[in-house]
This record gives structure tokens, C-alpha cells and sequence, in this order.
């Protein structure tokens, strides 16, 4: 008896000494993901705010991100770029970052938050298997950028009730779209974190007077919302001439209302809650479906998967998918020129107001692959 | 596909070896093989990643923990012995009666949290002896509380299963209700009728409301307040969201665990949790080694193989591979495949009735809690009533398990008229 009980102890002590080796061998791997991905402020960046500026209920919290502003001098309209809203969709970070990078704006304002979930971007969803950090051959020099979560890091909002209900609405939604940023808007100053992440976003569409607020985003190819422009109503005949701008262009891109019934999300709160005009531009990312094959840096920055292209054969996906992919810099392209797009659109119909940038590629060429060369 | 079929050749037999050959608990069996899994799918040995996957079931472990030290509480503190008796006072008087009664209460827990295990640790661990009581072996009363609770999990007003599939499609969790009573409350009585009605003796019955009735009373209902605290913290974020805290299951399970020490019977705090947890590691163990196992298939690419695989079934075929692979992949996650397969195959489905199609997918999604290796369900109710072998239980339900899905299955088919019919 007194033997057994040594002997457990042993074993209970052997266990608590491999337990702390894994977790002393595999700690470095996970909070390499809190050391930010390094931007370049670009030519037209004239100041780098703090989102917290504008909420100081997140100042000091991982919430709290860059917020680059491109202000021309020339008075016109005033636009907000959300990148990495989700952290697992790159196309979307990836063109925030190019804009801040790049853009020169010649009228009018131009600010644009390339993680607007910060806490997003220091975690990976477990069970996905996703790499931690993706690296792209730049012109300067090799970069490397975070792949992170659809949701809030739990260790800034943890745990997750049954059911998220939505605040204003009573909207009631699986308890994981809690750390959801685009189901928190339009946030509450008293709310939890994510909330509080959405209302300083929505309190800096307010204080500066933004008059066009694009989330930019991507999907599976398995999602029927895809490859799409999706605007509030008052920002229907915006995103009308987004769409046909880019026809013209050859860039497929489709037109869906935003539904008064899915509470939370950008493009409905947004709109309803203060004046912007609200859009959320969806593109394809093989790396977050459900059908993909081997997850690896390949998968997000190449775009190739060959279980898509059967899914493709079999009808199953809502975009083409053949053996050349969704190459990361053919997605940031889009919502490159998709964004662009916007602008023009916005000048034409809002003369007074005009909102010029310069300075970014054309589709071809970031099609081409041409992403590095503005890196 | 060729080497996705390999792998998962592999990942089958290597499980099945590790834990019928060499006898190896689940949960090493599981992590093992997804570490063999992910050497031979050329992946190296990615420890991080193991040890990410276990997090994906970390809540879902706290929960179990804290309620299984829970029942252990109440246990010892005599109250469920009261409420075994007010339950068999109040509703002996008829056996249809008192099963259907049973029934809804072995559900209630999961219906508020759409956790099973809340059903069988919480009310299941109450009726189990009852039902054993007025005469049902203990793996047909093992039988009914699983089954129950399998309904109680996907019974409204909590359908996790229609909410992970409703968010991978942008369906709102609204308007569900209807139609899910409307499945599940049925299917789960008619369950419960057809695995026990037939084992209650009726002298039996009245033996033990004889008994009941004679018994001194030996508890005071402050005895019930652990119990109903527990209950009103789980209604009452659901109930009054606007203004009721939720402090999720694990502290609402310690919160009870530590008013259950000053009521009723005294007993060794210290000694009550090392029982649960001690109780309940094992299941732990298994969820984390699934964590485990879906990380390294999500690496290598084995999971989208494995559902692109069943969506190259001709269209004919689909129904019979919703009826089949759904539950099949529920015996490593039911949640899992909702998210996995729930979505591609709710997508496959969008020209029907998607409330009803997704209500649907969850029932047949629901089987899978019976199917080996993890079997959740019918594993912590076995152990909760102390049935050795879980498969002398899964042995009851399979019948009415393979019912419900044909009767899913039958929901997709005709999913527009019955929504017509039901307004949904």
C-alpha cells in the first residue's frame, strides 16, 4: 500500500515535469503571435493615431490598434478601410496594409486600421491547424505576417456563453460569435471586450465624420456570400457603381443588400447607427474552408488546393476554382481596386466631397503577382 | 483523395490497434494516433499544434469537471435522494405518467445549456435510480437517460448544433423553436416508452410509492437550495438576458458544489472533488485526444478530404450519406461534425427549408453522441450509474436511434411542406 502510494507519487510527479516541459517548449510558438507584424508608414501617412483615442475604455488592452491617417490637406470626403476585422482572412489586412503603405491621397481624408480585432491577430483558432505566420518575398526584403483568428483572443474574453445575444437587437447567436467582432457592432462603452472594440470603431466613424466605411474580408469558397460587395441601404447606389466600375475592369464582383434581420455585423449597424456609408467587401481564401487540404503558408499565399478543385467539379463552391487557385496578391488586387473603385465612386457622386488617392497598383498587375513589388 | 484514404486507413487502425490490442485508455489511443498520423502524413512532430487542438475542448472539460464534482455533492448531501422521493410521490400514480415526466426532466438541463453531459449529470443522475427502482435493468435505465439526454441536447431552446451550422451559413438562431419542440419532445418520449415502459412493474411501482410514503422524512428543503440555485443561475441568463448574469456552467456548478456543503448531510469537500475529478478525467482525456486528432486531420488536409469524399457521392446518394457519415463522424464530435460536415451539407441543401434542413441535420447529428470512440453520451452515463460496459447500453437505443435518423432524413425530403405546414 505505502509502496503504491510512493509509486504514484512518482508517477504524478514524472507527469507534472513532462506537462511543464511541453509547456515551457511550446509557449515561445503561441506568444510569438502578440510580437506585431512591422508596417511601413508610406508617403501619404501624416499620423499614426491609437484607436483607443477615440475609446480610452481599450487604452493599454490588446484591443487597442494603429489607426494610419492619410489626410491630403485638400478638403473632401473622408473614408475608413477595416482590415483583419477577422484574423484569418489575409486579402483583407493585406490591402490595409498596401494602402498604408503606398497610398497618397490628393483629396481628402483617408484612414485605415489594418487589424481592427488586434486581439484576433495574436491567437489561431484551435482544431484549424493553421499556420502562424505566412511570408511573402517582398522588394524590401522578406516579410512575414501573422495568420490569425476569426474571434477575440480568449485570454482578453473568456468564456464564451451558450448563446451570444446580441445587445441591441436581442438577436440570439451561437455563443462563439461572442468574441465576434463583426456581431458586436455597433458596441457598447460597458460591454465586453469585443464590444468595447466595436464601439471605439464606432465612435471614430462619429468623431471624425467618416462618410464611407469599408470591412474588408474573406470567405471560403463554400459560402454563398462571396466575392461580393455587401452595402446598407444607403449605400446601395455606391456600391451599385463599385460593381460596374469593376465589370468593366473584368473583376467579377457581386451586389447583396444588407440583411435588416442579421444583426451586428458592419455593414447593418454602421449604416443604422451613425452616417456612414457602409460596405464589407467579401473575396475567397482557400485557407479558411472547410473543404481545404493540406493547411499550410503554401495554402495561404499561393491559393492552390486541389480537393477545391474537385469540390468545383462536384458544383459545390459559389466561385470558379481550378488548378491556378486564389492567389494572395489576385485577392488583395480585388479589394485593391475594389476600394479604389469606391473612392471614385464616392467623388462622382458626391462631387463636393471628392476623395482622391494615388499611388496604388492596378488589378493586372497585382494579378500578375505583382504584391511583392509593393511591400 | 488516394492519400487521404490512406491516412485515414491508417488513422483507423492505428486507433483500434492502440486501444484493442495494446489496450491503451482512448484518450492515448487518440493522441497517439494523431501523432502518428501527422509523422506519416509528413508533417513532423508539431507539438504546438497538439497541444492547440486539446484547447478546442478546454471549456467543454471545466464543464465536466465542475459538474460531475457537483453531483457528487449533492450525493453526499442527501439531496438527491429527497428529490428522488418527492419525484416518485408526486407522479407514481401512473407508469406512462411518470415516465413521460421523467423524460422532460432528464432533458431539461440540456435543453438550457445543449450540453448532453448536463442532462445526464444533472437530472439523469437524479432519475437514473428511480427508473432502476420500478424494475429496468441498469442498462435500459442507462439507456433511457442517455437517450433522453441526447434530445435534451438539440430540444429547444438551446440548439448549439443549428447554431455552429446556422453561423457557417449566416442563418440567425431565430425561429427554431417550433419546429424543434416539435421533433424532439416526440421522438424523446416515444424513445423512452419504447427502451423502458415494458421493464416497469407496476407492484414494483407501487412498492416503491409504498415505501416512499413510509419513509421518514430525513431531509429539510433547504436541502434543495444547491439544486434550485444551480437551476435559476442556468434559466436565468436564458430567460432574462437583459439583466441576469451568466456565469457559465463551471461556475455555476461551484457556486451549487459550495452551498451543498453547508445544507443537508455533512461530507469531506476535499475528498468529494478528488472524486469527480477523478470520476470524470478519463472523458477529459478522450476530448482532449479528439482535439488532438481533428488539429493534425485539419493539417494534413484529412478532414477536407473526408468531406469532399462524401459530397462526391452521386446526388441520389447524398441523403444516405447524410444518414450515415453525420452520425459516423459524431463519434468523434458531435459539435465537430455540425461544423465539418453540418455546413457543406446545409449549403448542398439551400433550395430547401433551411430552419427545417438545419433542424434536421442537427437530429441526425444527435445519433452520433451513441457512436464509438468518444460515444459521450452513453460513456459518462454509464459511469455516472456505475454500468460497466457502455455498449450494454448503446445496446437499447440503437433501434430508436437509427428511427430518428430515418426520420431526419424524412425532414430534409419533405422539409418545404412541413415548414409550409408548421409556418416556419
Amino acid at each position: 500500500m505505502e509502496r503504491t502510494k510512493k509509486n504514484n507519487t512518482i508517477l504524478s510527479i514524472l507527469l507534472l515535469a513532462a506537462a511543464a516541459a511541453v509547456i515551457a517548449a511550446v509557449t515561445p510558438s503561441y506568444l510569438s503571435m502578440r510580437k506585431p507584424d512591422a508596417l511601413r508608414k508610406g508617403p501619404g501617412v501624416t499620423s499614426v493615431a491609437k484607436l483607443s483615442d477615440y475609446f480610452p475604455g481599450i487604452k493599454g488592452s490588446s484591443g487597442d490598434t494603429d489607426v494610419y491617417v492619410l489626410d491630403s490637406g485638400v478638403p473632401g470626403g473622408s473614408a475608413l478601410v477595416l482590415g483583419g476585422t477577422h484574423a484569418n482572412e489575409p486579402a483583407g489586412y493585406m490591402a490595409a496594409v498596401l494602402f498604408v503603405e503606398n497610398a497618397v491621397p490628393k483629396a481628402g481624408r483617408l484612414f485605415v486600421i489594418p487589424y481592427a480585432n488586434a486581439s484576433a491577430a495574436t491567437h489561431a483558432d484551435p482544431m484549424e491547424g493553421t499556420p502562424r505566420r505566412f511570408t511573402i518575398a517582398a522588394a524590401s526584403g522578406e516579410r512575414s505576417f501573422r495568420f490569425g483568428s476569426r474571434a477575440t483572443n480568449p485570454a482578453d474574453q473568456w468564456p464564451d456563453p451558450d448563446i451570444y445575444i446580441h445587445a441591441s437587437s436581442g438577436q440570439q447567436l451561437s455563443g462563439s460569435e461572442t468574441r465576434n467582432l463583426n456581431r458586436a457592432y455597433p458596441g457598447r462603452p460597458d460591454g465586453t471586450f469585443t464590444e468595447k472594440v466595436a464601439y471605439a470603431i464606432t465612435s471614430l466613424i462619429r468623431k471624425e465624420k467618416i462618410d464611407v466605411t469599408v470591412d474588408l474580408h474573406e470567405a471560403s469558397p463554400e459560402y454563398p456570400v462571396i466575392n461580393a460587395v455587401v452595402a446598407h441601404e444607403r449605400a446601395m447606389p455606391l456600391a451599385s457603381e463599385v460593381v460596374l466600375t469593376l465589370e468593366l475592369d473584368n473583376i467579377l464582383m457581386g451586389l447583396e443588400p444588407s440583411p435588416k434581420s442579421l444583426r451586428g455585423l458592419s455593414h447593418r449597424e454602421l449604416g443604422d447607427s451613425t452616417d456612414t456609408l457602409a460596405l464589407l467587401m467579401e473575396d475567397t481564401n482557400p485557407a479558411q474552408g472547410r473543404l481545404r487540404g493540406k493547411t499550410d503558408e503554401a495554402l495561404i499565399v499561393e491559393g492552390k488546393d486541389e480537393l477545391y478543385v474537385r469540390a468545383q467539379k462536384l458544383g459545390r463552391l459559389f466561385v470558379p476554382f481550378d488548378e491556378n487557385g486564389w492567389p494572395l496578391s489576385t485577392r488583395v488586387g480585388r479589394h485593391v481596386s475594389a476600394l479604389m473603385a469606391t473612392f471614385e465612386a464616392f467623388t462622382n457622386q458626391t462631387p463636393d466631397k471628392p476623395l482622391v488617392i494615388e499611388g496604388m497598383p492596378a488589378f493586372d498587375e497585382m494579378a500578375a503577382g505583382g504584391m511583392a513589388k509593393y511591400l | 483523395m488516394t492519400i487521404y484514404l490512406l491516412l485515414l486507413g491508417l488513422m483507423v487502425a492505428c486507433f483500434v490497434l492502440l486501444v484493442l490490442v495494446a489496450k491503451l485508455p482512448a484518450s492515448l489511443g487518440l493522441a497517439v494516433t494523431a501523432i502518428v498520423v501527422a509523422l506519416a502524413a509528413g508533417a513532423g512532430f508539431p507539438l504546438d499544434k497538439f497541444v492547440e487542438g486539446m484547447f478546442g475542448y478546454l471549456d467543454t472539460g471545466l464543464v465536466l469537471i465542475a459538474a460531475m464534482i457537483f453531483i457528487k455533492a449533492i450525493q453526499a448531501n442527501g439531496t438527491l435522494a429527497a428529490l428522488t422521493k418527492a419525484v416518485i410521490s408526486g407522479f407514481g400514480g401512473s407508469p406512462l405518467l411518470l415516465l413521460v415526466a421523467l423524460t422532460l426532466i432528464i432533458m431539461f438541463p440540456g435543453m438550457i445549456t445543449g450540453s448532453c453531459t448536463a442532462s445526464v449529470l444533472g437530472t439523469g443522475a437524479l432519475v437514473a435510480p428511480i427508473l432502476m427502482q420500478l424494475g429496468m435493468p441498469i442498462a435500459v435505465a442507462g439507456a433511457v437517460v442517455t437517450a433522453a439526454s441526447v434530445y435534451g441536447m438539440i430540444a429547444p431552446p438551446v440548439n448549439i448544433a443549428v447554431m455552429i451550422i446556422g453561423g457557417g451559413i449566416d442563418l440567425p438562431y431565430v425561429g427554431f423553436d417550433g419546429i424543434l419542440a416539435a421533433m424532439t419532445f416526440p421522438l424523446a418520449i416515444l424513445t423512452t416508452l419504447a427502451i423502458g415502459y415494458r421493464y416497469v412493474d407496476r407492484s414494483k411501482l407501487a412498492a416503491v410509492v409504498a415505501d416512499n410514503r413510509k419513509a421518514p422524512k430525513e431531509a429539510a428543503w433547504t436541502v434543495y437550495i444547491p439544486l434550485l440555485v444551480v437551476i435559476a443561475l442556468m434559466v436565468g441568463p436564458k430567460t432574462f438576458p437583459k439583466w441576469f448574469p451568466d456565469l457559465m456552467l463551471p461556475l455555476t456548478f461551484v457556486i451549487g458544489t459550495v452551498l451543498a456543503c453547508f445544507v443537508g448531510k455533512k461530507f469531506a469537500p476535499w475528498k468529494i472533488v478528488q472524486e469527480g475529478v477523478s470520476d470524470i478525467l478519463n472523458v477529459v482525456g478522450i476530448l482532449f485526444g479528439v482535439g488532438m486528432l481533428i488539429e493534425v486531420m485539419t493539417l494534413t488536409g484529412m478532414r477536407g478530404g473526408i468531406v469532399v469524399g462524401a459530397l462526391s457521392l452521386p446526388a441520389s446518394l447524398m441523403l444516405l450519406t447524410i444518414a450515415v457519415v453525420i452520425p459516423l463522424f459524431g463519434g468523434i464530435s458531435v459539435f465537430g461534425a455540425a461544423s465539418v460536415l453540418g455546413v457543406p451539407f446545409a449549403l448542398a441543401l439551400l433550395g430547401k427549408n433551411q430552419i427545417v434542413v438545419l433542424s434536421a441535420l442537427s437530429l441526425i447529428g444527435a445519433m452520433g453522441s451513441y457512436m464509438p470512440p468518444v460515444a459521450l453520451t452513453p460513456v459518462v452515463t454509464a459511469k455516472l450509474i456505475g454500468e460497466p460496459s457502455y455498449g450494454a447500453i448503446n445496446k437499447h437505443c440503437i433501434v430508436p436511434a437509427v428511427a430518428a435518423v430515418a426520420v431526419g432524413v424524412l425532414m430534409i425530403v419533405f422539409a418545404n411542406p412541413i415548414a409550409k405546414v408548421l409556418g416556419v
